[in-house]
């Protein structure tokens, strides 16, 4: 994920694909610290999402960084500090927004391979 | 933009949580896979393995906080005020050095005096650069014995501590 990666397309999407799914997880489990992230990303996608887990990172201080979430440090189930993760009030709408992109992407891909076959 | 320039300011914390983030992400992983019967070295392979390259994350993040640039022109600053010292007669000797003004001093405090406040201003910029305590120890401890001879002063080490 460096500078230069960045600016390829295909790590553009990436990152959005990525970003995406950590703003939909914290969405659904609400807050919750990286490696609980990463270990929900992990079961849902089942071994599809060919990531390393500490891809996770510069993620979220992407998504800091743009305002989507916001860290505070906390206590994790096993006593231990940890940082936890939450969405802000502002990120829920755009949340929405990113989505319904995906999903019209999705259907015009679904046409597109449709009309190919 | 204003995350970005306060991460500047805010370097060494941030570089901190990071790291205590990555370390509790492993210890996690690391349990996890000593519960599922792994040896605590399997359990660390794996763990390092799963999580993926610890350097390349926090290079990563730096990057991000817009910091490799900045970084590069400090460390070049740091590196070209290094070379400047270097370069300048910053070290020994001292205005003592001179063992007719060592005689010629005949107290410690006097000597102490001369090598702090040297012959010019450069003598004090100097101090405040070096460490000065420790250079004047040094200088005293080895310019001692040769006043001593030529005084006869007794004691020296007590005086230089």
């Amino acid at each position: 994920m460096s500078t230069g990666e960045s600016r390829d397309g295909k790590a553009d999407l990436l990152q959005g694909i990525l970003d995406l799914i950590i703003l939909q997880t914290l969405r659904t489990i609400g807050p919750q610290h990286g490696f609980g992230l990463a270990k929900r990303i992990g079961q849902i996608a089942e071994g599809a999402l060919n990531l390393n887990q500490g891809t996770i990172y510069p993620a979220l201080l992407r998504l800091e960084q743009r305002a989507s979430i916001r860290s505070k440090w906390g206590v994790s189930d096993n006593n231990r500090k940890a940082k936890f993760y939450e969405l802000t009030r502002l990120d829920q709408r755009q949340i929405d927004a990113e989505r319904a992109k995906w999903e019209q992407m999705v259907s015009l891909m679904e046409l597109f391979l449709r009309e190919v076959d | 933009m204003w995350r970005r320039f306060i991460a500047i300011f805010r370097r060494n914390r941030l570089e901190r949580e990071l790291a205590s983030e990555i370390d509790f992400h492993l210890e996690m992983l690391i349990q996890e896979k000593v519960r599922l019967g792994r040896s605590e070295k399997e359990a660390l392979a794996e763990a390092r393995r799963e999580f993926g390259g610890i350097d390349q994350v926090k290079e990563a993040s730096r990057d991000l906080r817009g910091l490799a640039l900045i970084e590069s022109f400090f460390s070049d600053c740091a590196y070209g005020l290094r070379a400047m010292r270097r370069n300048l007669p910053l070290r020994l000797p001292l205005p003592l050095l001179s063992p007719q003004e060592l005689v010629r001093a005949p107290l410690f405090s006097q000597w102490r005096r001369l090598c702090c406040c040297g012959r010019c201003g450069f003598q004090a910029r100097r101090d405040l650069w070096c460490c000065s305590l420790r250079i004047r120890v040094k200088v005293l401890r080895s310019l001692w014995p040769i006043a001593c001879l030529k005084t006869g002063a007794k004691e020296p080490a007590a005086l230089i501590r």
